[in-house]
């Protein structure tokens, strides 16, 4: 490998560097098979650089800054803390699909041929080449007899047998499909690139946390994203709106903490008119984690999910919506005025994040700036904290002056003569949208691979034969040369042994012929 | 839910038959009788029942679960070691005189039990992203790439060893062979294996690739086995230099099945130890 790199470059040097030969030079070097490989490596070392080395992209990068102190500045500028996205990854990439790409047409003929084209070989070509045997043949009554008995083995053998005209010249094969694997596979990762480039200038991505009821449009998203700018950005935005009307998540039964799937329900509505008249229905749907929802090239997928920071409550018959505005010991918590010197502080607790079997609030009863119960004015030494069980237990009771109040219970719990319902927090779903028009030629692409790397198992085998009377001794000779790529000592093995039983049976035909007394002249 | 009585079982009966598996072929190979058809079918049977026996403790653990058990590390050691079974199963039968083959995967194989029964071996509910068909055929055609890749390793040292310190021309030039055909055959498992993954990230979360130390990881693996596999078939590098090839892309492959988990970050962490 090197000493081409370096022959290469002493003839650079012998011609004065011009542009053609560093041109022709460039050329060469970017179809070569070696850089295709050292390519392969350095790009494996740089994933797992990615790897060893935390990533902005999923570490904040305080903690980045925090591990690697002085060193950090370095490394910074070395991209290795966005190693996936650092110029001189791209670059890498970029030279490894400019080396596919050049690097094809150089052996994309000459594999197609080796599946395809049938060729035969004369004797003298078999004994140029380096592996090419003679087997010594009986004296034989019919060479035609002989030959066709050679046809009839190899074929019962597997092979593929094409005879050349007027000739004991044979071409077999065996698996030449597996030979079109790698034009496949390469054919497929250049569809695959035709298909991410394509997708490139015709994607977008959208993202938003939106809790139901409030309409949105994707261009107003709060992400949106697209790979290149506006005006070589190719692609289509919709102008119509997406209203979510529910979400909700659906727990395991017997594990009540650990959730099952998370649902979203939305409906797609026209754009408002000229006159502000909401729109029509287009179309309803519901989507959830694996099970995305689709509609006019647009899939919505169910990312993630967060309290809005809105409780839906009823005090005393009046249904209300409370806001987490304030926060004790970092917990977040709404407050519900009673009298001008009395209310309720709604401490929410979430299965999700909290660990409790259900939804919950914590509910104090605050009058003249104390809490009602505690001994000390401030509430942090009796609450608030989850409940653990279902209901407060008597003990419970006794020792915090709260009320466990459950999400969705239908009967209202009294504390303090105020009659309590918890209906349910406001929730907000997460959802990713994308319109990815390169989808069909991508997955094309990966269909495509996934045919081209299995072909590959396939292992091509060829033989070339001859039989031929040699014009000195006049004795018979079967002339034979094998090709594979693959388990070539096993091949060859096999081949041997098939060929060893040809001349067997040929010896014993010979011999049974010659005992009948027949012959047979050409 | 713990382990259950039948899977107990079955696990002691796979450890039970692949310890006598690896006892009879080492006999097999000190007596030097490894080609003689009756002794070498008797180990390869031992093999066949260890796979079934595998095969059927991961299809009553699915049964148990309600789901296709492959989403921890026990489960994924499981599948694991009966892709090294299926491995050894086509591969001792070829190369039936490289006894020694059949010896160091079964210690492999032996090795992936041990640490999946140090492994928490409860059941878990399934968390919303692994609720998907595409978990059933990625991650098993994924496992068995990187048993036919370990299988690499070990006909890669055994080249060696019948290079350096036992020198047998024959033996050496058929582990080459075996430990190109391990390649060839892991390869196509695990580029179809990404190609799965990808599309399953598409359809759950919108993305095809996210540069998730699994899958930058995954993808180095390919990159490895995939210099190899060119340097073999359109180059005449040295089968030394190959096997140099073939302990990196391993040393890429442990990182990606072992310390990615280990370190417990990115999209794939349910796959972590403990």
């Amino acid at each position: 490998m090197l000493s081409r790199y370096y022959e290469q470059v002493a003839s650079l040097e012998m011609m004065g560097y011009s542009v053609t030969l560093w041109v022709r030079w460039f050329w060469q070097t970017l179809r070569s098979m070696e850089l295709a490989v050292v390519l392969l490596v350095v790009l494996a070392l740089a994933c797992l650089l990615g790897v060893l080395f935390p990533q902005t992209a999923t570490t904040a990068l305080t903690d980045i800054q925090r591990q690697f102190g002085a060193a950090y500045p370095w490394l910074q500028a070395l991209g290795l803390f966005q190693v996936f996205s650092a110029p001189w990854f791209l670059a890498l990439e970029g030279l490894l699909f400019a080396s596919i790409l050049v690097g094809s047409f150089r052996w994309l003929r000459p594999a197609f041929n080796s599946a395809t084209l049938v060729t035969y070989m004369a004797a003298t070509h078999i004994r140029a080449t380096a592996t090419g045997t003679m087997l010594p043949l009986p004296a034989l009554s019919s060479s035609q007899q002989a030959f066709q008995g050679l046809v009839n083995h190899l074929a019962k053998a597997g092979f593929r047998v094409h005879v050349a005209p007027h000739s004991n010249r044979l071409y077999v094969h065996r698996g030449n499909i597996g030979r079109l694997a790698p034009i496949v596979a390469h054919l497929a990762l250049l569809l695959i690139l035709l298909a991410a480039l394509y997708g490139g200038f015709t994607n977008f991505t959208a993202q938003v946390l939106q809790p139901p009821g409030q309409p949105f449009s994707l261009a107003q998203s709060p992400v949106f994203n697209r790979s290149v700018p506006e005006p070589f950005w190719l692609g289509r935005i919709p102008q119509w709106r997406v209203v979510v009307q529910d979400f909700h998540i659906r727990y395991y039964p017997q594990r009540p903490t650990v959730a099952q799937q998370y649902y979203t329900t939305l409906k797609i509505v026209s754009p408002p008119d000229e006159r502000g008249q909401a729109g029509r229905v287009l179309a309803r749907g519901s989507l959830s984690v694996n099970q995305p929802f689709q509609f006019d090239g647009v899939t919505f997928y169910q990312a993630s999910f967060a309290p809005t920071g809105r409780l839906f409550v009823e005090v005393n018959g009046k249904p209300l919506v409370v806001a987490l505005s304030q926060q004790l010991n970092g917990q977040p918590y709404a407050v519900v005025p009673l009298t001008p010197t009395s209310q309720l502080l709604l401490f929410p607790f979430f299965r999700h994040s909290d660990q409790v079997p259900t939804n919950h609030l914590q509910v104090f009863y605050q009058q003249a700036g104390r809490i009602v119960g505690l001994p000390a004015e401030e509430p942090s030494k009796g609450g608030p904290r989850p409940s653990a069980s279902g209901a407060t237990s008597s003990s419970a009771k006794q020792a915090t002056p709260s009320l466990y109040v459950p999400e969705g219970e239908r009967q209202a719990r009294l504390f303090h003569g105020q009659r309590i319902r918890y209906i349910q927090p406001e929730w907000a779903t997460g959802l990713q949208m994308k319109s990815a028009p390169e989808v069909p030629l991508m997955y094309a692409g990966f269909i495509l691979l996934s045919v081209g790397v299995l072909l590959a198992l396939v292992v091509q085998r060829q033989g070339w034969l001859h039989l031929c009377q040699d014009e000195l001794s006049g004795q018979w000779q079967l002339w034979h040369y094998t090709k594979t790529r693959k388990q070539k000592a096993r091949f060859r093995q096999q081949w041997d042994v098939l060929l060893q039983q040809y001349v067997q049976e040929l010896t014993a035909q010979q011999a049974e012929g010659a005992h009948a007394g027949v012959v047979v002249h050409d | 839910m713990l382990l259950s009585t039948t899977e107990t079982a079955l696990f002691a009966l796979t450890a039970f038959l692949v310890a006598g598996a690896l006892v009879w072929f080492v006999f097999l190979g000190t007596r030097g009788a490894a080609s003689r058809r009756p002794g070498w079918l008797a180990g390869w049977l031992l093999l066949l029942l260890a796979a079934v026996a595998l095969l059927v403790l991961l299809v009553e653990r699915s049964v148990v679960a309600g789901y296709i058990a492959n989403t921890n590390m026990y489960e994924s050691l499981l599948t694991l070691a009966l892709g090294l079974l299926a491995g050894l199963l086509v591969w001792t039968r070829k190369y039936r005189p490289l006894v020694s083959f059949a010896v160091v995967g079964l210690l492999l194989v032996l090795g992936a039990l041990g640490l999946a029964s140090t492994l928490s071996q409860s059941i878990e509910p399934l968390q919303p992203a692994l609720r998907s068909y595409w978990r059933a055929i990625h991650v098993p055609v994924v496992l068995l790439s990187y048993a036919f890749f370990f299988l690499n390793f070990v006909a890669t040292l055994l080249h060696q060893w019948f290079v350096r310190f036992q020198p047998d021309e024959d033996k050496a030039s058929q582990s080459a062979e075996l430990a190109f055909e391990c390649a060839t055959a892991g390869f196509p498992l695990l580029t179809v294996g990404v190609v799965l993954g990808a599309i399953w990230a598409n359809e759950a979360w919108g993305t095809y690739w996210n540069w998730d130390p699994k899958e930058s990881m995954a993808l180095a693996t390919l990159l490895g086995y995939g210099a190899y596999l060119h340097l073999k078939l359109t180059t005449d590098t040295s089968q030394t230099v190959l096997d140099a090839v073939a302990v990196g892309s391993v040393v890429l492959l442990l990182i990606t099945y072992f310390g990615v988990n280990l370190m417990g970050v990115g999209l794939h962490s349910y796959g972590q130890f403990g």
